[in-house]
Parts: C-alpha cells; structure tokens; sequence
C-alpha cells in the first residue's frame, strides 16, 4: 500500500511537472487540512499549503529516490504552521486574548503531533475500526458531528435530544475512542517526544 | 470535560476554559486537539475548484516566471528576475494626528514600518501610504494644497479644476491636475519616481520651472545628486503593487532591497561581500508573516546566498554572501 504513495521526479522538467501535479492533487487535501486544524485561517492555510508545494518543487533535485514525498510535505508544512503559530504568538501583545491562548495549545498540540506520519495509513484504518465499533447511537451524534460539521445545537434539534445529551454522547464517543487509540496516539506522541 | 471542540462554543466560554486549562486536562486537550485532527482526517475533502484555482497559481508562480522588460541602468550587467507572486493583503492601519497651524490647516498621515495606511480626504479623494511614510498636507488659507511625501504614496484624486493639489518631494514638486499617481520618494533614496497611471501631472522644480508633464504609464525618474530626469514607459501595475501587499522593487540595487527589507521585518541585513550592494535586480514579492519566504524568493532570483541568525536580545540578523 504504502509504495503506491512514492512518486518520484525524474529529472526531465516536462515529465516532472506533471509527477509534480498529481502530487499535488494527491496530498492537497491531508495537508491542507492539517494547516486548518491548527492554524484556523483558511487564507493562511491556503499560502502555508502552496508554499509548501513550492518549496518540495524547488528542492526537488537534492531529493533521495527513495523519499517519501508524503511525508517531506508532511514535514515541511507541520514546521510553517509551527513557525506561523510562533509568530503570531509574538505578534498578539494581549497574552489575555482568546486567540493567543488558543494558538498557544495549537502550537504545543502540533509541535508534539508525529514528525513522520508513516503510520497515518495504519492510523487511518485503525481510526475506521474503532469509529465502527462504537455503539450505534454514540456512532450516530460524533458523525454528524464530525463529518458533517453540525453544530451540537443542530444534531440536539435534529435528533429530538438535548444539547446536554449530545454533549455527553460526544465525550463518551471521543473516551471511547482514545481509549480504543491509545496505542497509536501513543506512538505518534512518543516519537515526537523522542524528537524534540 | 467539557468538549471544547463544539462549534458552538462562545468567545467567552472558550476563553475561560483556556484559561484554566492546567495539568491533567492540559494534556487531555491536547491529545484531543490530535485525535480530532486524526479522526477528521480521513474525511477531510475539499473542493475540486479551490484545489484548481490554487494549484494555478503556484503553476504562475513556478512556471510562469516574467521577465520584466530592461531599461539599461549605469553600464552595470544587470540582471532581472521578477517574480509575480500573488498577494496577501497586510492590513494596514493609520495613525492620523490633527493640528493647526496659524492661517494653515495641517494634516499629518503616517504609515509605520511593516505597514501600509490609507486616507480619504474631504471630497473623496483617496491617498495609500506605503511603509515608513509620512505625508503632511497644508491647506493654505488661499485654498491650495500642498503634501510633503517623505516616502511613498498613491494619490487616487477626484478631478476639481477649483483645487491646486502638489506634491512637494524636496527636490521637484508634482502638480496634480486630475489623476491617479504613484510617488516613491523616500529620502534616503537616490531616485525619486513618480509614476501616472490616470489623468495628467506636471511636474515642476523647486523654482517654479515646469520640467515635464507625462503622460498615463509614463515614470519619471527623478536622480536627487545628478538632478537628471528620466521618463520611461512602466508596467502600471507593478507601480502600484504594493497596495496589494505586494513588496515591489523596480530596478533596485540589492543594497536599496535590502534597507527596505530591514524596515518591513525589522532585521539587520549585512552584506558579506559589499560589492553585492550595487546588483540591481526587479522582483515582486508577495510580502508574509516572516522574512525567509522572501529572502528564499531572493536567493532564487538574484542568486544569492544568505544565511540568518536568530538572536533573542536583539534584531535577528541576515548575511548575505
């Protein structure tokens, strides 16, 4: 599985362009994500993600063969959002601001997130399973939550329950979760801990 | 704990959970913070369209490279390199003081380092001021108006034959009749250039002799020790590019470059070898959060090599070899 990710420039700039393209389309979507989970500005996430691009395209050359090109950009954008993180950290005077404090545990969850994502593949599957495993009417409010982005106001309305219900179907769905995860979220922190 | 990652969270709900976040929950929040990410991950989707409209632009940017047409400068080799990046707009802001003075009426507009100000006047005239500008306007009481520009400046004016508008740069003095002008005339620059992009200008010295009237896309360059003035065509809209965020350097010796560097990110740029000072190059860049994307838009560009150092008690410093 994880061989099909590796796709490689050649050296021929026609050729390279085009490997260039399909990975961009490839792995826009994961990185572009990360940027927004942690940075919560889609115009910035927007430049950090294309920067990015640029940067892997520009240093194309001094790549091994063997590269993983998944995780260069993996690495390359985590460190920009750290690095934007960090200055808009300094830039907000007002410590007691609500995003200073925010982007305070975003730069310290991030810093602390894999430096290498080989196991997001594994992660992924794993992820699946255990969302799948979870009691249906849990299952039921974190999708709605999750991947329909409903707020839990919406998902209360919709299902006829309370907020107060909903709140707790979701934080029984998230121990449930990291409870079935731990192992992996484990080693994901742990070998950034070894890094840092 | 409650789960901060509801969407419906208020401002002020957020901020007293933050606040209190100690230890324990501390490190739950965190793991959280990671597992949400992990588990939004595999349905993160965005639209084809935006991944489009982006994926365009770094082609722009990457491919599409344009060289921007020569106008010989000394009897240097020079060599150009523009970079057309697209903008993210720095938001700007105005520091405006009011005072009178005597029969005069005195406006002062400042635009401080790393940021860009914009004005309206009166009769909805419009004036942006790049970094590091000052612009005081004196209404006489006979009704002209005279603007003394140390730096840079964008006058939009709405046409009033009424109404004696000049810009008094020190050396030469811009009558508006009308226009939309660009003025770059920092004072410790050698050159000072006026471009017009609408309507008409003349300009004038400072014993009233009328030098030159341009026409629109015409730059006059203005040498303050030869006291020469040049007109050449331009690209309008790389005169105007700043407004945008964009850093705009035209035919501009890398020592210049870098003194406006120094002003926009606030770093001491040093030159290993002094004679990298007189290279002129032309690039837009667009201007970010940090200095590094645009010296590695430099160092592509203008081939050069820099190396910067983070220093904690003082400004970070940049060494170009």
């Amino acid at each position: 599985m994880r061989l099909d990710h590796k796709i490689t420039f050649v050296g021929n700039e026609v050729e390279d362009r085009k490997v260039f393209k399909s990975i961009y389309y490839e792995y826009f979507d994961m990185l572009f994500h990360l940027c927004l989970k942690y940075i919560g500005d889609e115009a910035v996430s927007e430049e950090i993600v294309q920067d990015s691009f640029m940067k892997l395209w520009e240093g194309r050359q001094k790549l091994a063969a063997d590269t993983h090109i998944r995780n260069i950009l993996y690495t390359i954008t985590k460190n920009s959002c750290l690095n934007f993180l960090r200055n808009q950290q300094t830039a907000l005077k007002n410590r007691q601001n609500i995003h200073y404090l925010e982007m305070q545990f975003n730069y310290e969850a991030l810093n602390r997130l894999g430096n290498a994502n080989m196991e997001f593949d594994e992660l992924k599957q794993q992820i699946d399973n255990a969302i799948a495993s979870l009691p249906e009417d849990i299952r039921e409010v974190f999708l709605m939550s999750r991947l329909e982005e409903m707020k839990y106001r919406e998902i209360a309305d919709k299902l006829g329950v309370s907020v107060k219900t909903v709140e707790a179907k979701m934080s029984k769905a998230l121990s449930l979760l990291r409870n079935d995860l731990k192992d992996y979220l484990h080693i994901v922190i742990a070998i950034s801990a070894g890094l840092n | 704990m409650k789960d901060i990652f509801d969407r419906t969270k208020g401002e002020e709900e957020k901020k007293q959970f933050y606040s209190n976040l100690k230890g324990a929950e501390r490190e739950e929040y965190i793991q959280r913070k990671n597992l949400d990410f992990f588990l939004s991950l595999s349905s993160a989707k965005y639209p084809k369209e935006k991944k489009d409209i982006l994926y365009q632009s770094i082609e722009n940017r990457l491919f599409a490279t344009r060289k921007l047409h020569k106008t010989s400068w000394k009897n240097t080799f020079v060599k150009y390199a523009a970079i057309v990046v697209f903008a993210i707009c720095v938001g700007g802001w105005l520091s405006q003081l009011f005072f009178n003075n005597g029969s005069a009426d005195r406006y002062m507009i400042k635009a401080d380092k790393g940021s860009i100000a914009y004005t309206e006047l009166e009769d909805g005239s419009k004036i942006w001021l790049n970094a590091d500008t000052e612009l005081n306007i004196v209404t006489c009481s006979d009704g002209k108006i005279v603007a003394h520009l140390d730096g840079e400046a964008f006058f939009d004016l709405i046409p009033n034959a009424e109404r004696d508008f000049t810009v008094d740069v020190g050396n030469i003095l811009i009558r508006d009749i009308g226009t939309k002008f660009n003025v770059n005339a920092y004072s410790e620059h050698r050159r000072i250039q006026t471009t017009l992009i609408e309507g008409k200008i003349e300009i004038y010295n400072r014993s009233g002799r009328k030098l030159v009237a341009l026409s629109p896309g015409e730059m006059a360059q203005y040498g303050r020790k030869k006291k020469l003035m040049r007109i050449i065509n331009t690209d309008v809209e790389s005169a105007m590019a700043w407004r945008d965020g964009k850093l705009v350097f035209l035919n501009r010796t890398l020592g210049s470059i870098a003194h406006e560097l120094e002003k926009w990110y606030d770093v001491d740029i040093q030159f290993e070898n002094p004679k990298l000072r007189f290279e002129v190059f032309s690039c837009i860049v667009k201007r970010t959060t940090t200095i590094e994307p645009v010296m590695e838009m430099l160092k592509i560009s203008a081939q050069i090599d820099y190396e910067l150092i983070e220093h904690v008690d003082k400004k970070d410093e940049i060494i170009i070899k």
